[in-house]
């Protein structure tokens, strides 16, 4: 079994399903992920796979610290999804699902950079399906835009890899930025590389395909794309692009600005969109300082992160599966009706808000003393703030509005119980990490001295953090300043290309119109004129076209003769 | 622009929740006293300086929000006509 390139378990069998019995496709969905669990706990660290493909070296398989933490989690994330997808039918959602997952899986253990290419375009192609399957004509738009993009971010993928290829003559995915960490000293391919990565990490600017599609998935689609897509990214970032000092200030940026359109949005799963691209940040930040405490801080933070991002995704998924509606105006006092998926968002939330002795705390706590130890100040004071905003759309705003605050009136069924298992065993694994963080300490890339339970004041001062943020929650619900919910949409960046651009593009059609018609009628004039001067002068009536009688051309010539003798003789 | 969604049930949070949340927050400042922290930064070892960071923080982004919102906000189908 150890021969097999990791990931290829899943892509192999999801290949294989839509031939299985409709019954046994769940359960091997869920047994796949469990071979493929089994496998990386027998395979030893190394190179694999090593082969010639037209003149390159490939090396298909790098099982290494950081690939196998990544592979762990990857698995864990595809058996929970598959768990909580177990009622579904649909063999497209199945197979893509499986699909997704095992690229995803092979990407991190892809030695070169052209292996990594294949399975980044595969989870691309794969994970579209999973938007699609929602059937509506919205969700096929999206689908689309996301389909644009992630193929895009691969295309620009390759191109640098070429060039990197040109220029160092390596195809092997190592450090790709200098030990000075400036973008300065980078050639062009590891630019594009970098910009590759960068979309889908969901940088600022770049990252709007992520709210405009996540929230367009079916229930279950939501599950797997919060996982695997934009985690593979800080992968690569982690891999390549270790202390790059650039990405310090970006991942701030990308901590706050989805915060404030997160407390607006009406859409929960679209808030939880937003939330994944803050925490997205917190990680790239890690990967920004580069120290070996900073990088465990962001691999932790991944971990932990598909998590209990997954299980916010499925509590949101149970509320939008029983009632049919996700958006906060339509949603509250859910808790009446389904207490066990209230509760288990409670612990996602408790979990991404960095409640001590929940799973967020332990991973942010090692970003956030990483920051501490390299004297960045500016850094510090904004993860704070974004910290509170995390309490805010995530740790507040989701659960709230969906089981709490006004009654909706909406009296439904609690959650499936593959759905209520799959949510207990996220939340149990949220709980144990919090409680536990020393054997996902043991699996980071470098050993780890820290004890985030250590200094009892950080605890206390997190906790004050927390709840005075949550105090000014309730003080602004009742004096009434809270931004309310409200039925309507918020513009993003996504309005570039699905306004701005083709209003442009009309706008220049239109005026190309009436430029033309502008020159046809110039041109129309100015032939008329020609030809009424031509007619003039050559037309029926013309001087030149008139017939002359005899008798005036025998006078002309007696008139002629007279003035040539005239002039002859005088 | 409309008016925020009327509900028959007004979302409110009972005084109750209010006062047992303000009871917890004066406890935890009141703790601080006696526990023993490591403070970096000179500012992070100013008696209540989380509590206030919190407090201000998660009010400025939710107002900071709101301002957003006036520029940003347009109707549920904008993009469906």
């Amino acid at each position: 079994m150890t021969s097999v390139p990791p990931g290829l378990i899943l892509i192999l069998g999801g290949l294989v399903l839509p031939w299985l019995p409709g019954a046994a496709r769940p359960v091997v969905s869920l047994v796949l992920p469990v071979l493929g669990f089994i496998q990386l706990l027998l395979l030893p660290e190394g190179l694999y796979a090593q082969i010639g493909v037209a003149g390159y070296e490939l090396t298909l398989v790098r099982v290494d610290r950081l690939s196998l933490v990544f592979g762990y989690i990857f698995h864990i994330a595809a058996f929970l999804a598959a768990l909580y997808a177990l009622h579904v039918r649909d063999a497209t959602q199945q197979v893509s699902a499986l699909v997704y997952g095992g690229s995803a899986i092979g990407a991190v253990f892809a030695g070169d950079m052209m292996t990594l290419f294949v399975y980044w375009e595969i989870t691309a192609l794969s994970s579209v399906f999973l938007i699609w399957a929602s059937g509506s004509e919205q969700a096929y738009r999206a689908g689309m835009r996301y389909l644009i993009i992630q193929v895009g971010s691969g295309v620009l993928l390759l191109s640098g890899i070429l060039l990197h290829y040109q220029h160092t003559g390596s195809l092997a995915f190592e450090q790709l930025i200098s030990a000075s960490g400036q973008l300065a000293d980078a050639g062009p391919g590891v630019l594009l590389i970098l910009v590759a990565f960068a979309i889908k990490c969901a940088f600022p600017l770049l990252h709007n395909w992520l709210q405009d599609a996540y929230p367009q998935a079916t229930v279950t689609g939501a599950v797997f794309l919060s996982a695997f897509t934009t985690k593979l990214a800080v992968y690569a970032l982690v891999r390549g692009f270790p202390g790059t000092e650039v990405l310090i200030g970006i991942g701030v940026v990308m901590t706050l600005f989805p915060i404030f359109f997160a407390v607006i949005e009406n859409d929960l799963r679209k808030v939880l969109s937003y939330s994944l691209n803050n925490q997205l940040g917190f990680m790239v930040v890690g990967i920004g300082i580069g120290t070996e405490l900073a990088l465990n801080g962001a691999v932790a933070h991944a971990f932990v992160h598909i998590i209990y991002k997954a299980l916010l995704f499925m509590s949101m998924g149970a509320v939008l599966y029983r009632t049919g509606t996700i958006r906060a105006t339509d949603l509250g006092g859910l808790y009446r009706s389904m207490p066990w998926t209230a509760a288990f968002c409670i612990v996602g939330a408790m979990s991404i808000s960095a409640f001590p002795l929940f799973s967020g705390f332990v991973a942010k706590s090692l970003t956030l003393s990483a920051v501490v130890e390299g004297h960045y100040v500016l850094v510090w004071i904004g993860l704070l703030i974004a910290s509170a905003g995390v309490m805010e759309h995530s740790g507040i705003k989701v659960p709230f509005f969906a089981f709490f605050g006004h009654d909706s009136g909406i009296r439904c069924k609690e959650a499936p119980t593959h759905m209520l298992v799959a949510m207990g065993v996220a939340a149990g694994l949220c709980l144990v990490i919090g409680f536990f963080p020393q054997p996902l300490y043991a699996i980071l890339p470098y050993s780890v001295t820290y004890q985030p339970y250590g200094d009892l004041g950080h605890s206390l001062t997190q906790l004050q953090l927390l709840l005075f943020a949550a105090l000014a929650f309730v003080v602004l619900m009742r004096t009434g300043l809270y931004a309310r919910e409200q039925r309507a949409i918020n513009l993003d960046v996504d309005w570039v290309y699905r306004r701005l651009a083709p209003r442009l593009v009309i706008f220049a059609m239109q005026w190309l119109i009436a430029a033309n018609a502008v020159l046809n009628r110039a041109l129309h004039h100015l032939g008329r004129m020609v030809m009424r001067t031509v007619w003039r002068h050559y037309g029926p009536e013309g001087t030149l076209a008139r017939t002359w009688p005899t008798g005036s051309m025998v006078l002309w010539v007696a008139i002629l003769l007279v003035v040539s003798s005239l002039l002859y003789y005088a | 622009m409309n008016k925020p969604e009327k509900h028959d049930t007004p979302t409110t949070i009972p005084a109750a929740v209010f006062g047992w949340l303000a009871a917890v927050c004066t406890a935890l400042v009141v703790i601080e006293w006696f526990v023993h922290r490591h403070a970096t930064y000179p500012w992070e070892g100013w008696p209540g300086f989380y509590a206030i960071f919190g407090f201000v923080a998660f009010a400025g982004i939710v107002l900071l929000g709101k301002q957003l919102r006036r520029v940003i906000r347009r109707d549920d189908d904008y993009y469906n006509d």
